[in-house]
């Protein structure tokens, strides 16, 4: 009887995981619909190569965990947009001229919307019980999404996307969860 | 279930949709009992236990589309219902299946009768009891003469199918009083 009662159990876990796989699989549709819209905005598919499969794995396993993880993936994906916008407004504006000498905007544009990014992700773990947990998230999340625009300029746009990111979080949410433990 | 107990439930539950493993626990010790008795009250033997435990295995695995302000008891009671209802559903096609298939209500294959066979033959065993209660007592006679094929001495045979006639048109009068067409 008892082990009937067990089996009943175990079956009703596996079901609850196999529920949450599948609404984690409806979940990431949305973001598979942002990274295709990608690739044709860009015009280029190789970022969305290099980034759209590691994004959808990520956002997928974080919406099966759920609770903190689950959490930080919207606020991730709208911070990643804030990086991948900017990168298309540098596009479009070309390159800056000082003297004879011109510059592509592309990597500054990164760098400053990879900060933007951070300040909204900061944020959105300013609200949470676990800052930390929904920054790390949310982080890997919102670099991701900005990779998506920011690798087509090659290593040195994911780095300014990352440095902006850590710059224009990091300091908030560290700070944040000082004062928690403090308190 | 009292208020404290259901307010804990509507707790993990909430928890258990957010993603909270350790809620899973709680919520099942709380629900099972109730669905269970829920079922069991609803059919019969071991399809009440079968019928639980399919609605805790569809109520898990939708346990994400909680809605927070819901109540966890109403909502798992919602799904047993539903189980209780296919199963219902089930039984009464199984049961027209085998009418169509032999004309009457089958028996088992070792012979006896399944207990729906055994329902629908109680009440139709009622039922005709009932009809024939409102029959006079001549009238009743006057049938169970004919059920059993005889023929009464001291009537003569031509009084007796005008009897019978008689008694027979208000059997089919009383039956369809009590039962319709």
């Amino acid at each position: 009887m008892e082990a009937d009662v067990d089996v009943a159990k175990e079956g009703a876990r596996r079901a609850y995981e196999r529920g949450r796989v599948r609404d984690a699989l409806v979940g990431i549709l949305p973001i598979a619909v942002i990274i295709v819209l990608a690739g044709f905005v860009d015009r280029t598919w190789t970022p969305v190569i290099f980034a759209g499969p590691p994004l959808l794995v990520v956002t997928a396993v974080l919406l099966w965990r759920g609770r903190h993880f689950g959490r930080a993936v919207l606020p991730g994906v709208a911070a990643g947009v804030v990086p991948f916008v900017a990168m298309q407004i540098a596009r479009a504006t070309g390159h800056a001229c000082a003297g004879s000498a011109c510059y592509s905007v592309c990597v500054p544009a990164c760098v400053i919307g990879g900060s933007l990014a951070g300040v909204l992700l900061a944020q959105m773990a300013k609200r949470s019980t676990a800052p930390l947990t929904s920054w790390g998230a949310g982080g890997v999340v919102a670099a991701l999404t900005g990779a998506l625009g920011c690798a087509c300029v090659g290593t040195f746009g994911v780095l300014g996307l990352l440095v902006g990111l850590l710059v224009g979080s990091a300091p908030l949410v560290l700070l944040q969860s000082r004062g928690r433990v403090q308190r | 279930m009292n208020s404290t107990a259901r307010a804990q439930l509507n707790e993990h539950m909430r928890r258990l949709a957010d993603g909270d493993r350790s809620a899973f626990e709680p919520v099942y010790a709380s629900l099972w009992a109730p669905v269970r008795a829920f079922c069991s009250r609803a059919l019969t033997g071991l399809d009440g236990e079968d019928a639980a435990q399919q609605a805790l295995l569809k109520m898990f695995s939708r346990a994400s589309s909680f809605d927070p302000s819901g109540d966890a008891l109403t909502w798992a009671l919602s799904f047993a219902a539903w189980e209780c209802r296919t199963v219902r559903r089930r039984r009464v096609r199984a049961r027209i299946g085998d009418v169509d298939a032999n004309g009457a209500v089958d028996a088992r294959v070792d012979g006896n009768p399944t207990p729906e066979a055994a329902v629908i033959e109680a009440e139709l065993e009622a039922a005709a009891l009932e009809v024939l209660g409102a029959l006079s007592e001549a009238d009743r006679a006057t049938l169970m003469t004919t059920m059993c094929d005889e023929v009464p001495s001291d009537v003569g045979a031509a009084t007796f199918r005008k009897r019978r006639e008689r008694a027979m048109t208000r059997l089919r009068e009383a039956w369809r009083k009590v039962y319709g067409s």
